[in-house]
This record gives C-alpha cells, sequence and structure tokens, in this order.
C-alpha cells in the first residue's frame, strides 16, 4: 500500500505528514522541558541551603556545547546533500553527527563517574566536607540489636549483607509486628510464631483475642517457603502452638511474602474501613435530611468496635517489621545514609538508615567506623547562612566549628583555613611587606566579595595551601598550634608532606574536566591521597552521599535534566544512525523520501541541541 | 523554506556562518560568566549574569530555531503549534510566580 504524503505535501497543511507529527512531538517536548526548568527555577527560589552556584567543571560542558552545535550543523548539511543528490557527503555528514553523539555522551559519561566517586558529608554544624572516601578504608561497625525493615520497600544489597553475615542458625529471628492497634499488638505477641493475615469472626469481638475463645477463620503462618494456611484453626489458642514446626528463615522470598501480605491486608481493611462510612453517611443523611454534609462530617469517623471484626492485621505499620538480634556486623563504606538518633525519647534505640532505607537499630562503634576523606572542598556557606538566621556573626561561628578544632587531628584544616582567611583579608608576608586582601580590594571599587569567596575553600585553593607552593601558607605559623599537641596528632613540621611532583595536576584536572578518572584508574593512578587528610566520625555526620541526586536538589535536577536530555540525544543519535544505515532502499526509490526523514530527524536533533544551549549556563554557569 | 537547489547551495554559506555566529557566544556566555573583567553588576553570579546568561542562550536558541530549524520561512499550522506550545510552557513558568503571591508566607497570616 502507498502511504500518502510522504513526499508531497498535503493540500490543507501544506506540509507532508511526517513533518506535522514531529513538530507536534516537539511542542510536547517544549512543555515537558518547560515544566522541568520551571521546576529548576522554583527548586532554586525556594532552596533552604546556598544553591550550589557554578560548581560543574565548565570545560566539558563547553566542549559538549560546541560539539552539539557542530552536530546540528552536520545534520542541516546532510540533508542539504540529499537535496543536491550527494549520497557520498551525505553519508560522511551523518556519519560525523553520530560521532558527536559519542562524544557527546562520552564526556557525560565521564563527568556522571566523577560525580558518583566525589562525596560530601554534612556535618551536624551545617559544615560540608567535600572528597574523596576510599572504598575499603571505612567500614561501619554496629553494635546491633535489631533490624527494621520495613515491608514496603525492596530490600536490596544491605540486606543481603546482613543476611550474610548471620550464621545458619542465627537466621532463625524472632519476628515483632508492629501492627497500628494497640489490641491488635497485643494479641499478636504468639511465641516465636510468625501470624499473619488473621481473619476473625464478625461475631467475635477483638478485645476477647487471646483468651484463646476466640475462633479464628484462618491462620497462616510465615515459613521460609512463604505464607502457609494452617488449617485446623478453629478454637486454636495461639499460645499453645509449637513453633519448632515453622521454620522460618529470612530470605527474600519471606520478605517478599510479608510485602505481598500487608498490601492485602491494607486493601482489605480499607474496604471494610470505607464500607463503614459509607453506611454512617447514608443513616446520618436520611436522619438528617436539612443538614449540610460539613455539619454531619464531625459525627462520623470508623467505628473501631464495629469494623474491628473485619480488620485484617497488617504485618507493617509504617515501620514494617523487627527483626530483635543482638551482636556486631559491619557494613560497607558509604551504606549509610543518615542517622535518626531517638535520643531524647528512647536512649537505647539508635534508628541507622542505610541506603535502601532499611533501618539498623543499635549505635555505630565511632572508633571503628570513622569516615576517612581526602578533603577537596571545605564549605561553611551552610553554616554560615544558619549563623545569620540567628544573628551570629558567621566568622565567628566557623571559628568554633568542629573541623576547625577538635576535629582536625592533624591541623591541615586549621592552616587551611588560615590560609584562606590571608587571601581574605591580607598577610604581612616573611619580609615584612603587607599583602592586600581580596576584601579589601573589592572594597576600593565598591564592591563586596560573595558567600562564596568568604566560606568556601575550593579544591584548587586547598591545593595550593596544602602544597606549600603558595606565599600564603609562610603566614600559616601564626595559627595557634596547641590543639595539634592536645590531640597527639604529628607535630606541624612533621606532616607528611607530598612532593611536588606527585601534586602536579594532570591535564584533565588542569582543565577542571574531572577530579580524577576512575574508569582510567589504571592509567591515571589514584591520586586523592594527595589531598589533606580528615578523619570524621560518623556521630559527627548527619548527611552523607556522593554527588548524586541523594546529596541535594540542585544535584537531582541536574541528574534529571541532563539524564533526560541524554536519553534524547541516544535516541536522536539512534533515529539519524538507522537513516544514515538503512536508508538505501528510500534513497533508491526516491530521494526526497529519504531527505524528508532526515529533515524530521534532523529537527529533533536541533531541538536537542536548542535545549542543552539552555541547560549549558543554567547548570554550569548560574 | 529554500528547496531548489540553488537556494540550498545558497543556504549552505548561511548555515557555517551561524555555527559560528553560535560558537562565538557559546565563547561570550563563558567568558561573562568566568572572566571578572567582564563581569556584568557585582562580581560574581548576581541577577544581571543571570539576565545576560539567558538573554544570550535565547538568541542561539532563536538562531538555531530560524536558521537550522527552518523557522524563518514555515507554514502557518507550525507556528499555530509551536506557539501553543510556547504559551503553555510561558505558564508553566508563570506558575512558580505564584509563589510569591501565596499568602501562607506572609508574616501574620497565621
Amino acid at each position: 500500500m502507498e502511504v500518502p504524503y510522504i513526499v508531497e505535501p498535503r493540500k490543507d497543511t501544506g506540509l507532508f505528514n511526517a513533518k506535522i507529527g514531529i513538530w507536534l512531538f516537539l511542542a510536547s517536548e517544549v512543555m515537558l522541558f518547560g515544566g522541568l526548568f520551571s521546576a529548576y527555577v522554583f527548586l532554586r527560589i525556594g532552596a533552604d541551603f546556598p544553591w550550589p552556584e557554578r560548581t560543574l567543571p565548565i570545560v566539558p560542558g563547553l566542549i559538549n556545547t560546541f560539539v552539539l552545535i557542530a552536530s546540528s550543523v552536520a545534520v542541516v548539511m546532510a540533508w542539504a546533500c540529499l537535496k543536491l543528490r550527494k549520497k557520498q557527503a551525505f553519508n560522511l555528514w551523518m556519519a560525523f553527527t553520530i560521532v558527536c553523539a559519542g562524544i557527546f555522551m562520552g564526556l557525560k559519561a565521564i563527568e556522571y563517574n566523577a560525580k558518583f566517586h566525589h562525596n560530601a558529608a554534612r556535618l551536624a554544624d551545617f559544615t560540608i566536607i567535600e572528597g574523596h572516601v576510599e572504598p575499603g578504608e571505612n567500614i561501619l561497625a554496629f553494635d546491633v540489636h535489631g533490624f527494621n525493615f520495613s515491608a514496603r520497600r525492596w530490600h536490596g544489597p544491605f540486606f543481603e549483607d546482613i543476611v550474610e553475615q548471620l550464621s545458619a542458625d542465627d537466621r532463625n529471628f524472632e519476628l515483632t509486628f508492629l501492627a497500628p492497634d494497640a489490641a491488635v499488638k497485643d494479641s499478636l505477641e504468639v511465641e516465636d510464631v510468625i501470624v499473619s493475615g488473621l481473619e476473625l469472626h464478625a461475631n467475635n469481638p477483638l478485645a476477647t483475642f487471646g483468651d484463646g475463645s476466640l475462633a479464628i477463620s484462618k491462620l497462616k503462618f510465615l515459613t521460609s517457603d512463604g505464607f502457609v494456611d494452617y488449617d485446623q484453626v478453629k478454637g486454636v489458642e495461639p499460645g499453645s502452638l509449637d513453633p519448632s514446626k515453622f521454620d522460618f528463615k529470612l530470605t527474600k522470598k519471606t520478605l517478599k511474602a510479608l510485602r505481598r501480605d500487608l498490601r492485602e491486608a491494607r486493601g482489605v481493611n480499607n474496604k471494610v474501613n470505607a464500607a463503614d462510612l459509607r453506611e454512617q453517611w447514608k443513616t446520618a443523611k436520611a436522619q438528617n435530611p436539612n443538614k449540610q454534609n460539613f455539619e454531619l462530617a464531625g459525627d462520623i469517623s470508623v467505628r473501631s468496635d464495629k469494623v474491628a471484626p473485619f480488620l485484617r492485621v497488617t504485618t507493617g505499620s509504617i515501620n514494617g517489621f523487627l527483626v530483635d538480634k543482638n551482636g556486631n556486623y559491619a557494613l560497607p563504606d558509604n551504606d549509610l545514609r543518615a542517622r535518626v538518633a531517638f535520643k531524647p525519647f528512647r536512649p537505647l534505640f539508635e534508628n541507622n538508615q542505610l541506603k535502601d532505607d532499611t533501618r539498623v537499630l543499635g549505635s555505630l562503634v565511632e572508633n571503628k567506623s570513622a569516615m576517612e576523606f581526602h578533603v577537596d572542598g571545605l564549605d561553611f556557606r551552610h553554616l554560615a547562612m544558619r549563623a545569620e538566621e540567628i544573628r551570629k556573626d558567621p566568622m565567628e561561628v566557623i571559628e568554633a566549628s568542629w573541623v576547625l578544632n577538635e576535629g582536625d587531628k592533624y591541623g591541615y584544616m586549621r592552616s587551611i583555613w588560615e590560609a584562606h582567611k590571608n587571601w581574605l583579608y591580607g598577610y604581612t608576608d616573611d619580609s615584612g611587606k603587607e599583602v592586600e586582601g581580596h576584601v579589601a580590594k573589592l572594597k576600593a571599587k565598591g564592591d563586596v566579595p560573595t558567600p562564596r569567596e568568604l566560606y568556601r575553600v575550593e579544591k584548587q585553593d586547598i591545593l595550593k595551601y596544602f602544597r606549600g607552593g603558595y606565599p600564603v601558607v609562610a603566614a600559616v605559623p601564626k595559627v595557634d598550634a596547641p590543639q595539634l599537641a592536645d590531640t597527639g596528632g604529628p607535630a606541624a613540621d612533621k606532616l607528611p608532606q607530598p612532593s611536588d611532583a606527585e601534586l602536579e595536576l594532570t591535564f584533565l584536572e588542569k582543565f577542571g574536566v574531572v577530579d580524577n578518572i576512575p574508569v582510567l584508574g589504571s592509567m591515571i593512578p589514584d591520586r586523592h591521597h594527595h589531598y589533606p587528610h580528615l578523619t570524621v566520625p560518623r556521630e559527627k555526620v548527619l548527611h552523607e552521599s556522593t554527588f548524586t541526586p541523594a546529596w541535594n536538589n540542585y544535584y537531582a535536577l541536574y541528574f534529571t535534566l541532563t539524564g533526560l536530555h541524554g536519553l534524547h540525544v541516544v535516541g536522536g543519535a539512534l533515529v539519524l544512525g538507522y537513516f544514515w544505515l538503512c536508508g538505501g532502499r528510500m534513497y533508491r526509490e526516491n530521494p526526497e523520501w529519504l531527505a524528508n526523514r532526515v529533515e524530521v530527524g534532523g529537527l529533533f536533533w536541533h531541538f536537542v541541541d536548542l535545549v542543552w544551549i539552555f541547560l549549558f549556563p543554567i547548570l554550569y554557569l548560574m | 523554506m529554500a528547496s531548489s537547489p540553488e537556494a540550498i547551495k545558497k543556504s549552505i554559506r548561511i548555515y557555517f556562518l551561524i555555527f559560528g555566529i553560535l560558537c562565538v557566544f557559546t565563547v561570550l556566555t563563558v567568558a561573562v560568566a568566568t572572566i571578572p573583567a567582564l563581569d556584568v553588576g557585582g562580581h560574581g553570579f548576581d541577577i544581571y549574569d543571570m539576565w545576560l546568561g539567558l538573554a544570550i542562550a535565547t538568541v542561539k536558541a532563536s538562531l538555531v530555531g530560524a536558521i537550522f530549524m527552518h523557522l524563518n520561512s514555515e507554514k502557518r499550522l507550525i507556528y499555530l503549534f509551536f506557539g501553543i506550545a510556547i504559551v503553555f510552557a510561558v505558564a508553566l513558568f508563570a506558575l512558580v510566580g505564584l509563589a510569591f503571591i501565596d499568602p501562607i508566607f506572609y508574616e501574620n497570616f497565621f
């Protein structure tokens, strides 16, 4: 069958059909990206933390801009060559476009990879430490008295880690369900047995459950094979059940069964509650025909005594279920997402959230679980913001911060900060000459320093101050030394100093392309060790993450926007690649057919370029 | 839109010219953001840098749209589609503005 209007235009629209199609699609794309950009604006205006402006390396973004512009020209040239019937030239321009797409994605991959391996931690006082945390150097040693798995979530590597570390005997757990209703919870204290999905007869009020007088229609037990129905359950006294019959093991399968059961139970409970409410509304409306809904609403709520017999016991409340198990467990570093200490409320009940939302109940063994940072960024902006909120001088608060005092075991952070202050406010060099500070220079021009200049020490400055090649370091001995001696760290002159050759920046680092290249690890040796060390006990860390969406809203938006854009690049390259490699038949049949197809594919490609034209300044330069 | 071989040959020169202009604007947008001497407004990022950056990006995007995407001479229907999309995208931005008049932020709201 002949497809109409692939070459000649339709009379009513004046266009061939594919062009109408692509423009409709592009219109929807404009709105999609428009929505995301407005989300960016909204989150940036409303951010309650200092927005990390101009933090991404500019050079790869700049190269990518050139690459995309060049590919846009290449696509339009490919189309022009088809129009002029130059198939050879068309092939070359198309190949060039695909190569450009490859370069773009390659650079993105390097950029992403650097982010995935670069850590940051927000300390309890809102100091932010940036740097590399070497895998293997850090473990999380827990003194555990239990785990809390949320039955609603998928438990991945952490679950396996934990289960792996338990001996075979240990894998039989006593589970305590946290049911929402206290009465239900009490009734569930069936020794060592996993009970779920109780369906109670309507004529037996729940309050009597636990006496053994209750007729239970269906009782299910959780075993390593999932839930098993227990048949002769009528009149069974829960306390009399023999636990050894139920060979429960904590496996993914049982977790899955729990999750399914929870979902089912919730479904049932929702229906029961809704039915009760509906019935009450019906009665109330019938009895008070003249009253408005809002007048009646106050008296209507779920009648717990009526619905209780029909409710299913859910296996987990919002907390999921607990595994009671004492012992010591070591988890790989980087697994801890947040420490939620409920100390004021429950002194022994510390809740540590791992990255998959598993909660480890118990305390970290601090001296075994410190984070070893190779610091390449010291950021007090958040701390300064907080200080200003309570009308305090940010500089004073920074001086008192943990990282510059008791946390600074080797004195590195203090020297860096003093050097930074010298740069800001000026200093007297060795020959007695006054060197003017940055703030004074700006003041002379009627300008003021930005918070970033005041409160953040950048990577290149840390290297400069730390390596000793920078004149400001001469002033560092002004630092109060006692803290060094107090903490038992090495004396200041014994600090390990890397050689200049070791500190020489690689080409890619110099141009800010990457901090290091883990993918090319064998080619460029890991160099983080040349950055100053800082040992941060976990108790000081409130939030730590790599520079991924988990770190803050900015990175969440960065990955969403560039990720979606990257998918467009891949999709566009696939489409154009198809026309390039498989367009021969179209060309032989009618060159205009292929030309139209390439024009349509090209329109999409230009749009991808157009989005990047906005993304680059917004994410990299603003 | 040019479709005769002669017109296309002519427009090829324009494509390369636009490529050059786009590259220049790209360098410019980086220069005003990174070179202190070229910084507008106070130094460091501020609202002037934002408007300048967005203005340059808009000029670049318009060039890509007008020349590469042939929007300088298109059929009416396409202007209609694109125009409606732009209106909706702008409306999405305007919604952000509602946050500024949200009374919940007024001190005496509660």
